[in-house]
């Protein structure tokens, strides 16, 4: 099983390394946005919401390999009910908590009938999610501000922190976004993740081995619905404004890109591909404004022919060199992602009847 | 009368959604990949097309020139971007279209621009009077267009050694490759013939829209839904799912009031739904048996 | 040994952060000699965001090719002259947003922190300029001459003293059509088409307010989405009524286009109004067949480049030459470049105005315009004085024969 590419990046790593690299992670997060601009903050901020939502993704399509072309549908719902909620002076934590029990519900609903689907089939009904939440979105206006978006002052730093409102408003998306990781990893350590790995690489087999799959599809399911909101409510902390246009299946589509882009199974892929889908269009905007679609075209195309495994297998090569060279490594792992970019589930044999 | 416009107008669409159905259908058998960048690369054709009337071809020579381009540009994505990721997992693929998609868009942008542009007519104006309905000649050539296309790929699957081979790849690549198949030749072929299909859906929907590097996005949803509803291995099923698609939109925004023309998108998509929920595979789609 | 290299790293590594951290960031903007952010004593920066990709690429390149053209004009004439009497070059720093209000509102904070822009004028577009109004308030830099209509964004200047719009709005533009069909005095049945967004809500609403009371009344109403393909289904419904006048606040040349031909084909004939975006005489009128027979009437607030009657005019010739020379890849003929254009002479006349070289000074200064400004139709003039109106309002109703739209006398509020 471990050919699956369940890929903790600092695994080969010896322990005071990890250690060391994990104290600093955690120092650089919380003294970052002190010295970033505002717009370094946003960005940031941006990209660990929509980091958020690829990393529900990845379970859904990484792990238990349903395509789907739905996220942004969730991500809308969410950046709508924490828009709403904050509007009306409620914490933000209610928000979220609001967002997470209508998100999953409304995946768990879908997913019921949905995940009997194989294959195709799946990625076109959660194809239909999106086009049907703009209008829907339109209509509600009530609700939701209709076409012209809802705008709102979500959270403001406290008087007592000294801090500016991009610097707060990063902090507080970095601490929910690494809650999310934290409590999605762990689940996914165990047996979750090698039952997910399984259905993955064959139904039939997961059946023989008494897995219920239909279970574990829809739990997969919910977990990308509620995480695709979580990270949907944190783009409306950052942004503060919401509106249909968010919520197209062009998003959705770019979501599902950006998330092989920064790579399947690991937890650094959902953080690559997200700082991709931000960062590059600001970088290409600045070379040519007016050639900055093809310029991020051309990335896309690159990326997958240099690293068909994601950005992270770049990554987790890097490491393993590192693990070999620092002292105190185990030895290293035998089969690193990097030389598996993506271990490819049999392709169903087609046969005619 | 209505209801006669109504779904006349449904058929027409459903015609063109049913051309780049078409293509997706013949990508996917070919290579096994859900082609994203179908629709950009029609655009592609179109504006190719385009390119030719300017330099003083005739409309129809010149959409016949772009047909011959495009079967040369899908080969070519097919040899040189495609072939890369056979063997990788078919969400690579996916994503690999995906970014052929942006990158297409941009290079239309970069090419011809991105203000709006007229593309001269194909069909004459005007309509035959029947009785008190009259119907323009723009909707009956498209839909006898797409007619004599069918016509000619049930030909060519049916009648001809490569569209034997085609059938044989298209079942299973490794025994067609042993049984001394050129398989390359019948992938590159497969997106050749794709993109040429393709570029007919972009130039018959080019008067109307106008040529713009993003005119084939929505078209391209409608077409997706229509391959897949269609059983996505079936050329027959995608075309019948996109007549279907394109008149139930139609009425269903009509005549439904809570409906309206926003949510129409919504009808097709639902019953696409229900029916992929009772047959998996399509409506003539093959079922897939899967081995340990 | 291998113990003293891991504390040293442990040490090192702890200490390069903690001394990032240490620093603290500067306040943006900074406080150096200059006068304002933004401007020193040869240049003025200011800032915009367009969407050069994506499905409005063609129109928001084409908005961009009018500012341009504009400022490199006047650049090249020596700058704009300030109070201080020293004549500065205007310099564009503008990104593509794709009609993302993510993107927008990045870019704004991208160019007031980075870029350290002196205003933003424009940005393109409803929803990202709502989403950056919040934030222009917050930092209070110069969010001005919106290319968007929506009423929200000039109708409390109060609320959002660092925003203003620039063209008169959607909602002003319906109620202009309204009045002319309610002065007619007569019954007249009306059919609606309008796109599904805020767009189309202010025009249908400016429309419903200018007939209350009138004899004329809406008999049919239907919508369309901007991402639709064809309007056929729509007309269809529409002509079923049989109304006397069709208001068409359709916003795609192409769709508007396709409308027109598609209602004589089906042999129906009202008055139709066309909205001023989907007005062009190369782009819509004439590709649609439209001759003095049918009965097109149309608003608008600048010289159409296409109208033959400019074809002489100053304003226009001088417009389209500079289109040419600085931006060769926008299209003229779309609107939106003349508004870009006509904004960008808004700008310069503001900033000339402007009594205190700093961002209170540029908006104080926008509030006390009055005058001329080029490509505005005669009898359209510039005011900034309301506080609930952009400095654009009114329109002139114009009808089409011989080829070209002629101005109707009443002048639309």
């Amino acid at each position: 099983m471990s050919s699956l590419g369940t890929s903790r990046p600092m695994t080969g790593l010896p322990r005071w390394a990890r250690l060391t690299a994990t104290a600093l992670l955690v120092v650089a997060v919380v003294s970052l946005p002190l010295n970033a601009s505002p717009f370094v903050n946003l960005q940031l901020s941006i990209v660990l919401a929509t980091a958020v939502a690829l990393l529900g993704l990845d379970v859904l399509t990484g792990w238990t390999g349903q395509v789907s072309l739905g996220q942004s549908a969730f991500y809308g719902i969410g950046a709508y009910a924490v828009a709403v909620c904050t509007a009306r002076g409620w914490p933000l934590l209610v928000g979220l908590a609001v967002t997470v029990l209508i998100a999953g519900l409304v995946g768990a609903i879908i997913a019921i009938p949905a995940v009997r689907l194989r294959g195709y089939a799946l990625s076109m009904v959660t194809l239909a999610l999106p086009v049907v939440a703009v209008p829907l979105a339109k209509r509600l206006d009530g609700l939701t501000g209709g076409s012209p978006g809802l705008a709102t002052r979500t959270v403001s730093a406290p008087e007592w922190s000294g801090l500016d409102n991009d610097q707060w408003r990063f902090l507080v998306i970095a601490l929910i976004s690494a809650a999310v990781f934290l409590l999605v990893r762990n689940v996914l350590k165990g047996r979750h993740g090698r039952a997910l790995a399984t259905i993955r690489s064959s139904e039939v087999l997961a059946t023989a081995m008494g897995i219920p799959v239909q279970r574990y599809k829809v739990g997969a399911f919910v977990v990308a619905a509620a995480c695709g909101g979580v990270g949907g409510g944190l783009y409306v902390v950052a942004v503060q404004f919401i509106s249909p246009e968010t919520l197209i299946v062009t998003f959705s589509i770019s979501l599902l890109a950006v998330l092989v882009i920064g790579g399947l199974r690991s937890t650094l892929g959902p953080l690559l591909g997200a700082a991709f889908y931000v960062l590059v269009p600001n970088v290409t905007g600045a070379v040519d404004a007016g050639q900055s679609y093809l310029l991020y075209g051309l990335c896309v195309l690159l990326v997958m022919f240099l690293l068909p495994g994601g950005l992270a297998s770049a990554v987790h090569r890097v490491l393993a060199g590192a693990a070999r060279v620092l002292p105190g490594s185990r030895p290293a792992v035998p089969d690193l992602p990097s030389q598996h970019p993506i271990p490819a589930p049999p392709l169903p044999e087609r046969e005619v009847r | 009368m209505l209801l006669f416009y109504q779904v006349l107008d449904g058929l027409v669409s459903g015609s063109i959604y049913a051309a780049l159905a078409l293509a997706i259908v013949l990508a996917y058998r070919a290579t096994g990949v859900i082609n994203f960048a179908q629709g950009q690369m029609a655009v592609f054709s179109a504006y190719l097309a385009w390119s030719l009337t300017t330099i003083g071809l005739p409309v129809w020579l010149a959409i016949a020139g772009a047909l011959l381009l495009s079967v040369v540009v899908g080969a070519f994505l097919e040899r040189v971007v495609m072939r890369r990721f056979e063997s990788a997992e078919p969400l690579v693929g996916i994503v690999v279209s995906i970014g052929l998609f942006i990158s297409v868009n941009g290079l239309v942008s970069l090419i011809w621009g991105t203000s709006l542009t007229q593309f001269p007519a194909v069909f004459p104006a005007g309509s035959i009077e029947l009785g008190d309905v009259g119907i323009t000649y723009v909707a009956l050539g498209t839909v006898v267009v797409l007619l004599l296309v069918i016509a000619a790929l049930q030909l060519l699957f049916m009648r001809t050694r490569l569209g034997l081979g085609f059938r044989a790849v298209a079942v299973n690549p490794e025994s067609s490759s042993l049984s001394g198949l050129p398989v390359g030749l019948l992938l590159m072929t497969g997106w050749g013939l794709a993109a040429a299909l393709g570029a007919l859906a972009g130039t018959l929907v080019a008067p109307a829209l106008y040529l713009q590097p993003g005119m084939m996005d929505m078209v391209l949803i409608y077409a997706l839904a229509a391959a897949v509803l269609g059983g996505l291995d079936s050329p027959f099923g995608a075309v019948v799912a996109a007549w279907l698609i394109g008149v139930v939109e139609n009425l269903a925004g009509t005549f439904i009031p809570a409906i309206g023309n926003d949510l129409k998108i919504a009808v097709p998509l639902v019953l696409m739904c229900l029916v992929l929920f009772f047959r998996p595979q399509g409506l003539f789609g093959r079922v897939e048996v899967e081995r340990v | 040994m291998r113990h003293r290299t891991s504390v040293k790293a442990l040490v090192v590594g702890l200490a390069a952060v903690t001394a990032i951290a240490g620093c603290g960031r500067e306040e943006s903007g900074g406080d150096d000699s200059s006068a304002a952010p933004g401007i020193t004593d040869t240049t003025i920066k200011v800032g915009s965001s367009f969407p050069l990709s994506g499905p409005l690429a063609g129109l928001g390149t084409a908005a961009r090719g009018g500012v341009l053209a504009y400022l490199g004009a006047v650049n090249d004439a020596g700058g704009v002259t300030l109070s201080d009497g020293v004549a500065r070059q205007i310099e564009l720093v503008d990104y593509d947003d794709g009609y993302d209000p993510a993107r927008a509102v990045q870019n704004y904070q991208r160019l007031v922190d980075q870029d350290e822009v002196f205003g933003v004028m424009q940005t393109f577009g409803t929803a990202t300029n709502l989403a950056i109004m919040e934030r222009a308030q917050q930092l209070e830099v110069p969010h001005v001459f919106t290319h968007s209509g929506a009423p929200a964004l000039s109708g409390d200047q109060e609320a959002h003293p660092w925003t203003v719009g620039w063209r008169p709005t959607y909602a002003g533009e319906g109620a202009a059509y309204g009045e002319y069909f309610a002065a007619q005095d007569r019954p007249l049945r009306v059919a609606v088409l309008s796109q599904n967004d805020d767009l189309g809500e202010a025009y249908l609403s400016g429309f419903e307010e200018a007939i209350e009371g009138s004899q004329v009344e809406i008999v049919a109403e239907q919508t369309y989405e901007p991402s639709d393909a064809t309007l056929d289904s729509q007309i269809t419904n529409l002509a079923s009524s049989d109304a006397d006048v069709l208001f068409s606040a359709v916003a795609f040349p192409n769709l508007q286009t396709g409308l027109l031909k598609r209602a004589r084909e089906i042999g129906w004939s009202p008055t139709i109004a066309v909205i001023t975006i989907t007005s062009s005489i190369q782009k819509v009128v004439e590709p649609a067949g439209v001759t003095d027979e049918d009965d097109v009437i149309s608003a608008n607030f600048v010289k159409a480049p296409d109208d033959p009657q400019w074809a002489e005019d100053d304003d226009v010739a001088e417009f389209v030459s500079r289109m040419e020379q600085y931006s060769p890849d926008a299209d003229p003929q779309l609107a939106n470049a003349a508004w870009g254009y006509g904004a960008a002479a808004t700008l310069v006349a503001a900033l000339e105005g402007m009594e205190d070289l700093s961002r209170q000074g540029l908006m104080d200064s926008i509030h006390q315009l009055e005058g001329e400004i080029p490509m505005l139709l005669p009898g359209v003039t510039l005011d900034g004085t309301s506080s609930s109106e952009p400095p654009i309002h009114g329109y002139r109703l114009q009808e089409y024969a011989d080829g070209r739209w002629n101005l109707l006398d009443e002048t639309g509020s």
